[in-house]
Formats: structure tokens, C-alpha cells, sequence
């Protein structure tokens, strides 16, 4: 009885143990085919993004010359930076001029222009790949010597300006007062990308809500702020993180209708470009290393900031 | 244990292979002494746009029909973009057997090692450098050696539109003018220019005309890893140019940027300039510039002003092509270096398409081949003019020249729009030269 008994336990037992071990045998089968697929992504992200992040770091640290070794010297290149770098200072406050100036303006274009398009007006599909193509090719080379044709002294504003009678030969790109505000605008007629977002986020509010509303008596600014901009707050952040991100990594602009220079006189002098020239000009890789991190630094705490602001101000449906 | 073992191994496998794609091993058996054989393949990098690119596979077309046993495979970038990868290259030791390199960055990369010196290719005949000038070969050393073999020079002049000077009743400049009666003449130029038009492109902050204002002012520029001159000559040249501005003579601070561009969309090159210094090929691209905007003129060059007659300011520096220590087959690089510089036919298919041609023989060649442009007869003999008549001077480019340069323009412009005094500039320059120059 007994044997009976234990048999068939001992069977249900070895069946029991056997049972998870093959379970964890085809997980883990499973695992390594899993993390043999990811094998040439990994290998992409630590030898290119990773493994250079990590010795950028070290770098930053090191007075590395790119064609010399690069030697410990603590953390001189910061010390340098903040406290005897007039051009770090400039070169940050060009870009939080450009960000907040750009980025705000971005917003209200594309948003403005996306709510005029929703109403479903005829060639609809045309309108928006028209002001989609600015996106595509707005940080193009191209479009940056256009913009030099535009702004210089004898350029196509000026010719128009004295075409309707107000004649002048101030060179909107060679004067430091206003050689940003041009490129201010150069990311601005690039309002496409966001804008067809604003679209595609705006399709997705129910039409019941201002239907509801119309019902009520509410005007087309009522609902725009009670209805349009909280159903639509999840895009308006994405749009604006994503923009804030951009206008910290601006540089093809910059360093083609300047020149490479950020002049006149550093008022284009974007972080990035000047990065790039301490890095590639000077040579001087430990201090734009230093210089990286820092604008690393600097862009994860407005993008904390963003996020943190984001929990009182943006709307999920689902809250 | 046959798992493991096999996945043990599987992973050995893979890191093996992603090992040698990353760092790029693939063997080797190239020679990178200067003994070897004139044999295998050879990269040569440089500069350039479509239509150099083709003159060059002419080049190697001849080379490779001389070296049956040689190829010489081609790799071409604009020039900021190369000069981008040559950086990033030379830190990988990864340069291309003959690089193209420049007087105005030669030492950075000399100095640091990447080069190695071309003078036992030299002593041993392999790079025959007999007919070509010291003073052109000067252009290619650091230290005394020779880490470049200058291909094509080039020297700045003061260009002007013979033409428009012509129209302001002004004499034409001359080859002996000091600064002082240079100024006066530009102010003289621009009492006869009509509205919008100016006697000079704005050089406070170009590299080149400072070096010719330390020069024509019996200074030297650099010396022993240090300026060799003091900060009141700075100061002075920037009061010059903003002289010059105040007085309507020189085109206005805003439109600098307008002659950092192309060479064809310069002020001079639109009429908008009647002079401003130009690298002597340029002269007769700003010719064609300005036949190409409708206002045909010619171009004529003099020396650049200079205080003391005996003292030049005519500042020599070249093209050329150099071998890195990372090469692995020295002889044909040093094979494809000497043909390059010295062959006729060479010269003849290349057309001096990067700076004027240096081998003095070859420059006769392409002065009687019928084919050759005229605008490449034209600069051949301008240089052959200034050479034989001695009015040229040589210059130490020292490592840091790009930053310097940078930071000259830079200092330049917060100066012209007032947002730091003269004084305040010089000194900003000096700092700046310490960190440029240790």
C-alpha cells in the first residue's frame, strides 16, 4: 500500500522536478537566442555610443590633444570652464537665447498652423507635405547659404525692403545684434515635423467634447483653451522636450552661415559650435570633452525640469 | 561539458571577429622602411572637388603606367571635410600612405609624430628635390625637416580691379608701397568709387595680411614656439583696418562674412571691392567672377606693402604630400611623391590645379604646352617673376596656426563692433597664443 502509495508520488515528484528544469532549460534557450539577436545592436551601442561615452568622461578629465596622450589633469577643464571662459558663457547664453526665443515660437506656428489644417479643407494632403519640406531640408547646406543670400546686405530682404520704399543695406547676418534672430527664424520654417504631430494629436480629441461644449455656448477660444490645449497636452510636451533637445544640439546652421565661426563677434557662437572648435580647431579634445558632459549635464536637468512641470500641467485621459 | 565547450568557443569566435572589424586588422606585409619595392597599393588623400579628383586619376593613370607594379588608390573630400577626417584619421594611425597636407597645419601633425621626415628619401634620391627652390621646399619644414614636399605654392598679393581703380583716376599701386602710403592710396581709390563700392575688402582679421604687416614691418611672427612680436604691432594693424572702416574705405564690419565664403561670392569678386589680397591662383578666378556677374575687368597684382624695401611681405606657403609613420610601404609612396612633383607628364595631366606647380622645370613645361589654360600660364609666371626677382620670404607656420587664425578673425570682429578695445584684443590675442603655441 505503502509502495502503492509512495510510487506514484515519487513519479509525480521526479515529473514535478523535471518539469521546471525543462522550463528553465527552453528560457534559457530562449534567453540566448534573445540576447544573440541583440548581439549586434550591443556591439553597436558599447563600441559606438557607449564605449566612447565612458572615455569621453575619462577624457574630460585629461588634456588630450588628439594626436598626443592624454594625461590626468583632475578637473582642471572644468575649473577652466566656469571660471575663466568667457566664451563658455556666451556660447551657453547664445543657446538658451536661441531655445527659449525658437523653441516657444515653434510651438505656436506649428500648433496654429495644425489647427487651421484640421478642419479638413480641400488638398489638405498637399498643404501638409508643403509644410512638412522645410523640416526635411531646413538644416540642409543649401538652406543655410539660401539664408546668407537672404539676410546679407544685398540680399533678396534688403532688395524687397527697397522695393517698397524702405531702403537699406543693413546686413541682417553680419551684425551681431541680429545675426541670431535669423537663425531663430530658420527654425522656426522648420515647424513641419512638429506640426504634423499637432495633427495627428488633434484628430484624437472627440469631437463630443466640442460638440458638448457648443451646446453650452462656448466660443472657438473657450474650447481652444478648455478643450484643445488639455487633450492635446501630451503632444504639446512631447513636441516641446523634443525641441528643447534639438535647439541644445543646433549646430549645422550656425557653423555654415557663420562660417564655422559663430561670429560676428560669437553671436551665433552655439554651444555645439564652439565644442567642435575647441575639439577639431584647437585640438584641445580633453576640454571639449569636459564641455560635452557639462551640456550633458545641462540638458538632462531642463529635460527634469520638463517632466517634473509636466505632472502638473500635462493631461492624460486617463488621470 | 561538449555545450559549453562549444559555446565557449562560439564566443571566442564572435569577439575574435568584432575585435578585428573594429580595430580594422587585416593583415599587413607592406614594407615601412624605404627600401622596399616600388610595388602594391598606396592610398592618397586630399582635397578637392570633382574636377581635381578627375586631373588626379589622370596623374595615377601615368604613375601606374610608369610602376606597372604600383597602384594609387584615390580618396577625395572638400577641404573641411577633410581636414575633419585627416584629424581623426591621424588619431586612429590610420592616414593614407601619401596625405595631403598644407603649410598652415603641416606642424601640428608633424610635432605630434603622425609624419615621419622625408630627408633620408631625399638624401637616398628616391624624392628628387633638385629642381624645386629652398625657399619653396622651406614651406614644407618643421623644425628643420622636411615632413612635406611642397607640390603647389601659394603666395597672397595685393590683388585690385584695374579697371574700377582705373575709372577713380587713382594711380595703380605699385610694388614698393609702404603701409602708411598703402592706406592713402585706398583712400585715394575711394574718393572715386561710386556709392556702395569700397576701396578694399576688410582684412583686419585675416591670418595672411597680418602675417604680411609683421613681415613688411621687419617683425617675425613666430620664433621658438613663441610670438616673436610684440602686442603694439597687433594693435596697430587693428587700428590700420579700423581706420580704413571709419573712413568708408574698406567694406563695412557686417559684411565681413560675405568674404569668408566662396572666393566667387567675395566683395572684390562682385565689384563691390576694388582690391583685397588673393592667392595668386585666385586672381584669375576673381577675373572670371567678375566677368561672370557682369562686370568684366582685369585683375592685376602687386607685392604686399611692406615698410622696409629690403624686407618682402610676399609670405610663401605650399601644398604638398606627406608620408605618415603609420605607412607600410614607404618606397611607393615616396615613388608616387617624386612623380607627382617632378614628372612633366604629371604636371601636364594636373594641370597645377592645387597651388602653382613647384618643379621649376615642370613649370616650363606647362608654359610651352599649348593645352595649358591661361590662366595657369598666368600664375606660373607671376611666381616665376617673384622668385627671380628674390621678393618672397618664407615664414615658421607653427603648430596652433588654425586657432590662432580663428581667434585673430574673432578678436577682429568684437573689436570692429565695439564690444572690446584694441588693447583689450591684443592682449585677448597673446593669452590666447600661449595655450595655441605651448
Amino acid at each position: 500500500m505503502s509502495a502503492t502509495t509512495i510510487a506514484p508520488t515519487a513519479t509525480g515528484t521526479a515529473a514535478k522536478a523535471a518539469g521546471p528544469r525543462r522550463g528553465a532549460a527552453r528560457r534559457r534557450r530562449e534567453n540566448l537566442a534573445g540576447y544573440l539577436f541583440m548581439t549586434p545592436w550591443l556591439i553597436g551601442f558599447v563600441a559606438i555610443i557607449g564605449g566612447p561615452v565612458v572615455v569621453s568622461l575619462y577624457l574630460s578629465f585629461t588634456d588630450y590633444s588628439i594626436l598626443g596622450d592624454a594625461d590626468w589633469v583632475g578637473t582642471e577643464n572644468y575649473q577652466k570652464m566656469f571660471t575663466e571662459d568667457q566664451r563658455f558663457w556666451a556660447a551657453l547664453r547664445v543657446t538658451f537665447t536661441y531655445l527659449i526665443v525658437s523653441v516657444p515660437l515653434v510651438q505656436v506656428f506649428a500648433l496654429g498652423l495644425a489647427t487651421l489644417l484640421v478642419r479638413g479643407i480641400r488638398g489638405l494632403t498637399a498643404y501638409r507635405a508643403l509644410f512638412y519640406v522645410p523640416s526635411l531640408i531646413g538644416g540642409s547646406v543649401a538652406i543655410a547659404i539660401l539664408w546668407r543670400f537672404i539676410f546679407s546686405a544685398n540680399g533678396l530682404l534688403n532688395n524687397f525692403l527697397t522695393a517698397i520704399g524702405l531702403p537699406t543695406d543693413y546686413s541682417w547676418i553680419g551684425m551681431p545684434e541680429t545675426a541670431l534672430s535669423t537663425l531663430v527664424i530658420l527654425n522656426i520654417w522648420q515647424f513641419g515635423a512638429a506640426m504634423i504631430i499637432y495633427l495627428a494629436g488633434l484628430k484624437q480629441i472627440p469631437t463630443e467634447l466640442y460638440e458638448a461644449a457648443t451646446v453650452d455656448g462656448a466660443g472657438g477660444l473657450r474650447k481652444f483653451w478648455s478643450i484643445t490645449l488639455p487633450m492635446l497636452s501630451p503632444v504639446i510636451f512631447f513636441n516641446l522636450l523634443m525641441n528643447v533637445v534639438a535647439a541644445f544640439q543646433a549646430f549645422n546652421t550656425a557653423y555654415i552661415v557663420s562660417n564655422g565661426t559663430g561670429g560676428p563677434a560669437d553671436s551665433t557662437l552655439f554651444y555645439t559650435l564652439y565644442l567642435y572648435q575647441r575639439g577639431f580647431v584647437d585640438f584641445d579634445m580633453g576640454y571639449a570633452s569636459a564641455l560635452g558632459w557639462v551640456l550633458l549635464v545641462i540638458c538632462g536637468a531642463v529635460a527634469a525640469g520638463l517632466f517634473a512641470l509636466s505632472r502638473r500641467v500635462v493631461f492624460y485621459g486617463d488621470e | 561539458m561538449t555545450n559549453p565547450t562549444r559555446r565557449t568557443f562560439g564566443w571566442i569566435t564572435i569577439a575574435a571577429a568584432s575585435a578585428l572589424a573594429l580595430t580594422g586588422c587585416g593583415g599587413g606585409g607592406g614594407d615601412s622602411t624605404a627600401d622596399g619595392e616600388i610595388a602594391g597599393e598606396i592610398s592618397y588623400a586630399f582635397w578637392g572637388n570633382p574636377a581635381r579628383a578627375e586631373k588626379v586619376d589622370d596623374v595615377i593613370g601615368v604613375f601606374e603606367d610608369a610602376n606597372p607594379e604600383a597602384t594609387v588608390s584615390p580618396e577625395v573630400a572638400d577641404y573641411m571635410a577633410y581636414i575633419e577626417r585627416l584629424t581623426v584619421r591621424a588619431a586612429g594611425n590610420d592616414l593614407a600612405c601619401a596625405t595631403g597636407t598644407q603649410s598652415t597645419f603641416l606642424a601640428q601633425y608633424a610635432e605630434n609624430g603622425a609624419l615621419r621626415p622625408l630627408d633620408d628619401l631625399i638624401e637616398s634620391g628616391q624624392i628628387d628635390v633638385s629642381d624645386i627652390p629652398e625657399d619653396v621646399l622651406a614651406a614644407g619644414q618643421v623644425d628643420g625637416k622636411q615632413y612635406m614636399l611642397p607640390t603647389g605654392t601659394f603666395v597672397r598679393l595685393l590683388a585690385y580691379n584695374a579697371d574700377l581703380v582705373a575709372e577713380t583716376g587713382a594711380p595703380a599701386p605699385t610694388d614698393d608701397l609702404t603701409w602708411e602710403e598703402y592706406g592713402d592710396w585706398l583712400r585715394e581709390v575711394q574718393d572715386g568709387l561710386p556709392d556702395g563700392v569700397y576701396a578694399t575688402e576688410n582684412e583686419g582679421g585675416l591670418m595672411f595680411t597680418f602675417m604680411s604687416w609683421v613681415a613688411g614691418h621687419g617683425g617675425t611672427f613666430v620664433e621658438d614656439g613663441k610670438l616673436a612680436f610684440d602686442q603694439d604691432t597687433l594693435a596697430d594693424y587693428f587700428e590700420f583696418w579700423l581706420d580704413l572702416t571709419d573712413d568708408g574705405a574698406a567694406i563695412p564690419a557686417a559684411s565681413i562674412p560675405d568674404q569668408l565664403g566662396a572666393l566667387e561670392l567675395t566683395p572684390m569678386a562682385n565689384g563691390i571691392a576694388a582690391s583685397g589680397t588673393r592667392d595668386i591662383p585666385h586672381l584669375y578666378i576673381t577675373e572670371q567672377a567678375l566677368a561672370g556677374a557682369g562686370k568684366r575687368a582685369a585683375v592685376e597684382a602687386v607685392s604686399n606693402p611692406s615698410d622696409d624695401p629690403d624686407e618682402s611681405a610676399n609670405i610663401l606657403g605650399s601644398n604638398g604630400i606627406s608620408i605618415p609613420e603609420s605607412c607600410d610601404n614607404v618606397a611607393t609612396a615616396a615613388a608616387w611623391i617624386d612623380f607627382f612633383a617632378n614628372d612633366a607628364d604629371a604636371a601636364l595631366a594636373f594641370q597645377s590645379d592645387n597651388g602653382i606647380l613647384t618643379n621649376t622645370t615642370a613649370q616650363d613645361a606647362l608654359l610651352d604646352d599649348a593645352d595649358t589654360p591661361d590662366g595657369v600660364k598666368q600664375n606660373v609666371t607671376i611666381l616665376q617673376g617673384l622668385t627671380e626677382s628674390g621678393d618672397l620670404t618664407t615664414t615658421a607656420y607653427p603648430a596652433g596656426l588654425p586657432t590662432l587664425t580663428a581667434e585673430l578673425q574673432r578678436l577682429y570682429q568684437q573689436v570692429a563692433f565695439g564690444e572690446m578695445s584694441v588693447d583689450e584684443a591684443a592682449a585677448a590675442f597673446f593669452t590666447a597664443a600661449e595655450d595655441a603655441l605651448d
